[in-house]
Protein backbone atom coordinates (compact mmCIF):
# COMPACT_ATOMS: atom_id res chain seq x y z
CA UNK A 1 0.00 0.00 0.00
CA UNK A 2 3.34 2.25 0.95
CA UNK A 3 4.50 1.42 -2.37
CA UNK A 4 1.73 2.54 -3.89
CA UNK A 5 1.23 5.69 -2.42
CA UNK A 6 4.85 6.45 -2.96
CA UNK A 7 4.67 5.99 -6.52
CA UNK A 8 1.50 7.52 -6.89
CA UNK A 9 3.13 10.81 -5.39
CA UNK A 10 6.59 9.99 -7.04
CA UNK A 11 5.36 9.24 -10.11
CA UNK A 12 2.07 9.67 -11.13
CA UNK A 13 1.55 13.05 -10.02
CA UNK A 14 4.68 14.49 -11.58
CA UNK A 15 4.16 12.99 -14.92
CA UNK A 16 0.42 14.16 -15.12
CA UNK A 17 1.15 17.95 -13.99
CA UNK A 18 4.59 17.63 -16.56
CA UNK A 19 2.38 16.26 -19.20
CA UNK A 20 -0.59 19.09 -17.97
CA UNK A 21 2.17 21.95 -18.24
CA UNK A 22 3.28 21.14 -21.33
CA UNK A 23 0.51 20.14 -23.47
CA UNK A 24 -0.66 23.50 -22.08
CA UNK A 25 2.43 25.10 -23.40
CA UNK A 26 2.36 23.65 -26.47
CA UNK A 27 -1.23 24.33 -27.38
CA UNK A 28 -0.23 27.90 -26.76
CA UNK A 29 2.62 28.35 -28.84
CA UNK A 30 2.34 25.66 -31.98
CA UNK A 31 5.80 26.55 -33.77
CA UNK A 32 8.00 25.77 -30.43
CA UNK A 33 5.87 22.53 -31.14
CA UNK A 34 6.87 21.58 -34.42
CA UNK A 35 10.48 22.69 -33.57
CA UNK A 36 10.82 20.18 -30.54
CA UNK A 37 8.94 17.50 -32.74
CA UNK A 38 11.92 18.13 -35.36
CA UNK A 39 14.23 18.28 -33.02
CA UNK A 40 13.59 14.99 -31.20
CA UNK A 41 12.69 13.11 -35.29
CA UNK A 42 15.53 14.23 -37.04
CA UNK A 43 18.52 12.12 -35.62
CA UNK A 44 15.90 9.57 -34.74
CA UNK A 45 15.54 9.21 -38.77
CA UNK A 46 18.98 9.86 -39.02
CA UNK A 47 20.04 6.96 -37.19
CA UNK A 48 17.68 4.80 -38.51
CA UNK A 49 19.34 4.81 -41.60
CA UNK A 50 22.96 4.05 -40.44
CA UNK A 51 20.96 1.35 -38.18
CA UNK A 52 22.88 -1.30 -39.55
CA UNK A 53 26.70 -0.47 -38.77
CA UNK A 54 25.59 1.36 -35.71
CA UNK A 55 23.09 -0.46 -33.39
CA UNK A 56 24.17 0.37 -30.05
CA UNK A 57 25.51 3.97 -31.11
CA UNK A 58 21.92 4.49 -32.48
CA UNK A 59 20.10 3.25 -29.31
CA UNK A 60 22.38 5.30 -27.05
CA UNK A 61 21.17 8.12 -28.72
CA UNK A 62 17.80 7.55 -28.72
CA UNK A 63 17.68 7.48 -25.02
CA UNK A 64 20.10 10.69 -25.07
CA UNK A 65 17.39 12.33 -27.25
CA UNK A 66 14.92 10.97 -25.28
CA UNK A 67 16.22 12.34 -22.15
CA UNK A 68 17.23 15.82 -23.54
CA UNK A 69 13.47 16.15 -24.92
CA UNK A 70 12.28 15.55 -21.73
CA UNK A 71 14.86 18.23 -19.69
CA UNK A 72 14.39 20.75 -22.60
CA UNK A 73 10.11 19.76 -21.66
CA UNK A 74 10.53 20.21 -18.39
CA UNK A 75 13.04 23.79 -18.15
CA UNK A 76 10.18 25.43 -20.92
CA UNK A 77 7.65 23.98 -18.27
CA UNK A 78 9.00 25.46 -15.42
CA UNK A 79 9.86 29.12 -17.15
CA UNK A 80 6.45 28.83 -18.15
CA UNK A 81 5.02 28.15 -14.99
CA UNK A 82 6.55 30.62 -13.09
CA UNK A 83 6.91 33.05 -15.66
CA UNK A 84 3.26 32.87 -15.87
CA UNK A 85 2.66 32.75 -11.96
CA UNK A 86 4.74 35.96 -11.50
CA UNK A 87 2.94 37.79 -14.17
CA UNK A 88 -0.04 36.85 -13.08
CA UNK A 89 0.20 37.49 -9.31
CA UNK A 90 1.84 40.62 -9.43
CA UNK A 91 2.32 43.84 -11.22
CA UNK A 92 5.82 45.34 -11.60
CA UNK A 93 7.33 47.19 -8.57
CA UNK A 94 4.94 45.02 -5.99
CA UNK A 95 8.10 43.31 -4.69
CA UNK A 96 9.99 46.24 -4.55
CA UNK A 97 7.27 48.14 -2.67
CA UNK A 98 6.70 45.18 -0.19
CA UNK A 99 11.01 45.63 1.18
CA UNK A 100 10.71 49.00 1.43
CA UNK A 101 7.42 48.93 3.48
CA UNK A 102 10.10 47.17 5.84
CA UNK A 103 12.25 49.51 5.90
CA UNK A 104 10.27 52.90 5.47
CA UNK A 105 7.35 54.14 7.66
CA UNK A 106 4.36 54.35 6.05
CA UNK A 107 4.01 57.82 5.63
CA UNK A 108 7.25 57.86 3.43
CA UNK A 109 6.02 54.53 1.42
CA UNK A 110 2.89 56.32 0.39
CA UNK A 111 4.39 60.02 -0.07
CA UNK A 112 7.29 59.12 -2.10
CA UNK A 113 7.50 55.36 -3.08
CA UNK A 114 3.78 54.35 -4.52
CA UNK A 115 3.54 56.99 -6.78
CA UNK A 116 7.20 56.19 -8.45
CA UNK A 117 5.82 53.27 -8.74
CA UNK A 118 2.55 54.06 -9.34
CA UNK A 119 4.00 56.09 -12.16
CA UNK A 120 6.03 53.35 -13.73
CA UNK A 121 3.25 50.80 -14.13
CA UNK A 122 1.77 53.54 -15.37
CA UNK A 123 3.90 54.54 -18.25
CA UNK A 124 4.80 50.56 -18.55
CA UNK A 125 0.76 49.87 -19.34
CA UNK A 126 1.03 52.41 -21.86
CA UNK A 127 4.27 50.82 -23.53
CA UNK A 128 2.64 47.34 -23.76
CA UNK A 129 -0.70 48.84 -25.09
CA UNK A 130 1.42 50.50 -27.67
CA UNK A 131 2.96 47.16 -28.56
CA UNK A 132 6.47 47.78 -27.56
CA UNK A 133 7.69 45.56 -25.43
CA UNK A 134 10.95 46.87 -25.64
CA UNK A 135 10.10 50.63 -24.57
CA UNK A 136 7.85 48.64 -21.56
CA UNK A 137 11.32 46.79 -20.13
CA UNK A 138 13.36 50.04 -20.63
CA UNK A 139 10.24 51.76 -18.50
CA UNK A 140 11.04 49.22 -15.89
CA UNK A 141 14.36 49.40 -15.43
CA UNK A 142 13.87 53.10 -15.59
CA UNK A 143 11.69 53.07 -12.90
CA UNK A 144 13.34 50.58 -10.69
CA UNK A 145 16.73 52.77 -10.90
CA UNK A 146 14.76 55.67 -10.07
CA UNK A 147 13.13 53.74 -6.91
CA UNK A 148 16.45 52.92 -5.85
CA UNK A 149 17.35 56.46 -6.41
CA UNK A 150 14.45 57.51 -3.82
CA UNK A 151 15.51 54.97 -1.13
CA UNK A 152 19.10 56.19 -0.93
CA UNK A 153 18.18 59.90 -1.44
CA UNK A 154 14.86 59.56 1.66
CA UNK A 155 17.50 56.90 3.14
CA UNK A 156 18.81 59.51 5.61
CA UNK A 157 16.18 61.49 6.70
CA UNK A 158 14.04 58.32 7.87
CA UNK A 159 17.18 56.58 9.83
CA UNK A 160 17.40 60.00 11.73
CA UNK A 161 13.38 59.71 12.08
CA UNK A 162 13.81 56.04 13.24
CA UNK A 163 17.15 56.44 15.29
CA UNK A 164 14.45 59.48 17.31
CA UNK A 165 11.89 57.32 17.76
CA UNK A 166 14.03 54.44 19.41
CA UNK A 167 15.58 57.21 21.71
CA UNK A 168 12.26 58.29 22.40
CA UNK A 169 10.69 55.02 23.39
CA UNK A 170 14.04 54.17 25.27
CA UNK A 171 14.09 57.56 27.73
CA UNK B 1 14.65 86.20 10.13
CA UNK B 2 15.22 82.46 11.63
CA UNK B 3 11.84 81.58 10.37
CA UNK B 4 11.63 82.85 7.23
CA UNK B 5 10.94 80.04 4.98
CA UNK B 6 14.14 79.05 2.68
CA UNK B 7 13.16 77.24 -0.66
CA UNK B 8 15.70 75.07 -2.23
CA UNK B 9 15.91 75.51 -6.44
CA UNK B 10 13.96 72.45 -7.33
CA UNK B 11 11.41 73.65 -4.58
CA UNK B 12 11.10 76.83 -6.28
CA UNK B 13 10.82 75.19 -9.59
CA UNK B 14 8.10 72.94 -8.53
CA UNK B 15 6.13 75.83 -6.54
CA UNK B 16 6.43 77.64 -10.03
CA UNK B 17 5.36 74.96 -12.45
CA UNK B 18 2.20 74.06 -9.94
CA UNK B 19 1.47 77.94 -9.73
CA UNK B 20 1.65 78.09 -13.53
CA UNK B 21 -1.15 74.75 -13.85
CA UNK B 22 -2.90 74.86 -10.93
CA UNK B 23 -2.41 70.46 -10.11
CA UNK B 24 -0.34 68.41 -11.87
CA UNK B 25 1.24 64.82 -12.09
CA UNK B 26 5.04 64.00 -10.92
CA UNK B 27 5.86 63.12 -14.75
CA UNK B 28 4.17 66.00 -15.94
CA UNK B 29 6.03 68.37 -13.88
CA UNK B 30 9.06 66.11 -15.02
CA UNK B 31 8.15 66.77 -18.64
CA UNK B 32 7.41 70.12 -17.86
CA UNK B 33 10.42 71.58 -16.31
CA UNK B 34 12.58 69.72 -19.27
CA UNK B 35 15.00 67.38 -16.89
CA UNK B 36 15.42 69.53 -13.98
CA UNK B 37 13.31 67.52 -11.74
CA UNK B 38 14.71 64.03 -11.73
CA UNK B 39 12.45 60.68 -11.56
CA UNK B 40 14.59 59.32 -8.42
CA UNK B 41 14.04 62.79 -6.41
CA UNK B 42 11.10 64.22 -7.30
CA UNK B 43 8.30 62.29 -5.21
CA UNK B 44 11.28 62.53 -2.12
CA UNK B 45 10.94 66.48 -2.91
CA UNK B 46 7.37 66.62 -3.09
CA UNK B 47 7.16 64.23 0.21
CA UNK B 48 8.82 67.10 2.12
CA UNK B 49 7.14 70.21 0.79
CA UNK B 50 3.69 68.18 1.57
CA UNK B 51 5.04 67.98 5.26
CA UNK B 52 5.91 71.58 5.16
CA UNK B 53 2.36 72.35 3.43
CA UNK B 54 3.59 73.91 0.64
CA UNK B 55 1.69 71.29 -1.81
CA UNK B 56 -1.05 68.90 -1.08
CA UNK B 57 -1.71 65.66 -2.87
CA UNK B 58 -5.15 63.81 -3.87
CA UNK B 59 -4.98 60.14 -5.84
CA UNK B 60 -6.72 60.15 -9.26
CA UNK B 61 -8.67 57.10 -10.73
CA UNK B 62 -6.92 55.84 -13.93
CA UNK B 63 -9.42 56.61 -16.94
CA UNK B 64 -8.71 53.61 -19.02
CA UNK B 65 -6.10 51.20 -17.43
CA UNK B 66 -3.65 51.30 -14.99
CA UNK B 67 -3.12 52.02 -11.29
CA UNK B 68 -4.40 55.68 -9.19
CA UNK B 69 -1.82 58.43 -9.13
CA UNK B 70 -0.98 61.48 -7.11
CA UNK B 71 -2.05 64.69 -8.28
CA UNK B 72 -0.59 67.75 -6.91
CA UNK B 73 -1.87 71.21 -5.53
CA UNK B 74 -0.45 74.22 -4.36
CA UNK B 75 -1.45 75.10 -1.44
CA UNK B 76 -1.99 79.17 0.20
CA UNK B 77 0.64 78.93 2.24
CA UNK B 78 3.06 77.65 -0.32
CA UNK B 79 1.63 80.53 -2.59
CA UNK B 80 2.82 82.85 0.06
CA UNK B 81 5.90 81.55 0.63
CA UNK B 82 6.78 81.40 -3.40
CA UNK B 83 5.73 84.99 -3.72
CA UNK B 84 7.65 85.81 -0.44
CA UNK B 85 10.53 83.83 -2.30
CA UNK B 86 10.57 85.09 -5.57
CA UNK B 87 9.96 89.21 -4.51
CA UNK B 88 12.80 88.54 -1.79
CA UNK B 89 14.94 87.43 -4.74
CA UNK B 90 13.77 90.39 -7.11
CA UNK B 91 15.21 92.20 -4.15
CA UNK B 92 18.29 90.77 -3.73
CA UNK B 93 19.16 90.93 -7.39
CA UNK B 94 18.51 94.55 -7.38
CA UNK B 95 21.12 94.70 -4.81
CA UNK B 96 18.65 96.95 -2.57
CA UNK B 97 19.47 94.84 0.39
Amino acid sequence: MLAVRLGIVCIFKPVRWFLHISTRHLRLHPWRHLFLCALFFAPMWLLDAKRGELAPLASAMKWVCAGGLFLLFLLVSVRELTHRRRRIATSPGWGVLHIISWVYSAKTVSQVFRPTINDMQFEHIQALAEGNPLKARWVLLRGYSSVWSAAVAQAPLSLMKRLYELWKAAS
Amino acid sequence: MKDLPRLSSIETLILELLAEHRELYGLEMMEASRGKLKRGTIYVTLGRMQDKGYVTSREVEAEGRGPARCVYTLTGHGGRVLGAWQMAGAVFARGVL
